[in-house]
């Protein structure tokens, strides 16, 4: 992922740092707000004062370059695929995805019969947390970056040792 | 001269007003606050209003749950479904409303109606789902339903439900093994006649 692996043997030092970096990703994971439909007005609640999110250090950024996390709320269009992907190529490593809701996930009920909908933003790019819901609400969201952070905690970015 | 003193006074009396709402807000933060603070406190989900009174109807958009003990397979909900996000196959029972133990499967319902199908296979791809709630009202022995909410005493409340694997969150409500043992079944009661 980044420079900085394969580069150390596993020490007491290393695992420290391993860990001081871990938490530090963890706890300000900034997210690039990619509302496609109606799941960006919940994510918009998710940030807004109610459901705060800036007090777990997660903030909104309109820049890919900025941004941690990004969260894919909404129908993914054939159309749009190009634009995650493209998006998602110009964040900085280390980069996460999110799948927020039905349509992001798999197509939601558009996985039938919709000619011009993604089956899932999974095709394009890897996505590690997927939140189900049509919208899912703001806590639903909540609890998928909670799960998210744990992820990025149990990551051993300089030893290479992937949960 | 007196310009100079007044506009400080004026700052100086601005600024001390509204660092004393913020202190206010400061003093009563646990009274008026907004924020609800997710992981340590939940707040009930709003029900919605469809203009009926709520014990009767069963409106709440939450994860799904099957009472699988309770299910006779009639497939109502697989055809209700708009999005065909469920799939049951079922199976001839033996003998109508038995018990086969074998397979953990329960002859009779809580209602009382004798089972003549066994169900193999009940997937809910919760991915696909679209929460519409369509797939509750037909059921004749209420044992699919939206989780918390008016059935919060048949299952506590569950809408986040997040996972690392997509497949995760297909739920897969049907006995395990219960496929196999069905054959099994099957082929017994076939040798013995």
């Amino acid at each position: 992922m980044g420079i900085l692996e394969n580069k150390f043997e596993d020490n007491v030092v290393v695992a420290k740092l391993d860990k001081l970096i871990g938490w530090a990703r963890s706890t300000s994971p900034w997210y690039f707000q990619f509302g496609l439909a109606c799941c960006a007005i919940e994510m918009m609640s998710a940030a807004a004062s109610r459901h705060d999110l800036e007090r777990l250090g997660m903030m909104p950024r309109s820049s890919p370059r900025q941004a941690d996390v990004m969260i894919v709320a909404g129908t993914v269009t054939m159309k749009m695929a190009l634009r995650v992907k493209k998006l998602y190529e110009q964040m900085a490593d280390p980069k996460y995805v999110i799948a927020m809701g039905s349509c992001a996930t798999s197509g939601g009920p558009y996985w039938q019969h919709g000619y011009h909908v993604l089956k899932g933003v999974d095709i394009v790019v890897p996505v590690d947390v997927y939140v189900p819901g049509c919208p899912p609400r703001p806590e639903a969201l909540i609890e998928g970056l909670l799960k998210l952070q744990e992820k990025i905690l149990d990551e051993r970015p300089l030893t290479r040792k992937m949960a | 001269m007196s310009k100079y003193f007044r506009d400080i006074y004026e700052s100086l009396s601005t600024m001390m007003t509204g660092l004393g709402i913020t202190w206010m807000h400061m003093v009563r933060i646990r009274k008026n606050n907004v924020t609800l603070q997710y992981p340590e406190e939940k707040w009930p989900r709003p029900e919605r209003n469809i203009g009926f009174d709520h014990s009767n109807y069963n409106v709440i958009r939450t994860r799904l749950h099957v009472d699988i003990d309770d299910c006779i397979g009639c497939l109502k909900c697989e055809r209700i479904c708009p999005v065909q996000c469920i799939k049951i196959v079922t199976e001839k029972a033996p003998v109508r409303g038995d018990d086969i133990k074998d397979i953990g499967h329960v002859g009779v319902t809580s209602n009382g109606s004798r089972k003549a199908l066994v169900v193999t296979r009940f997937d809910i791809d919760m991915t696909e789902c679209c929460y519409c709630n369509l797939c509750t009202y037909p059921c004749p022995e209420e044992c699919i339903y939206m989780t918390g909410g008016p059935n919060a005493d048949k299952h506590p409340i569950d809408y986040e439900f997040s996972e690392f694997d997509r497949s995760d969150l297909i739920y897969r409500f049907a006995k395990p093994g219960t496929k196999e043992g069905m054959n099994e079944v099957l082929s017994k009661d076939g040798a013995e006649s």
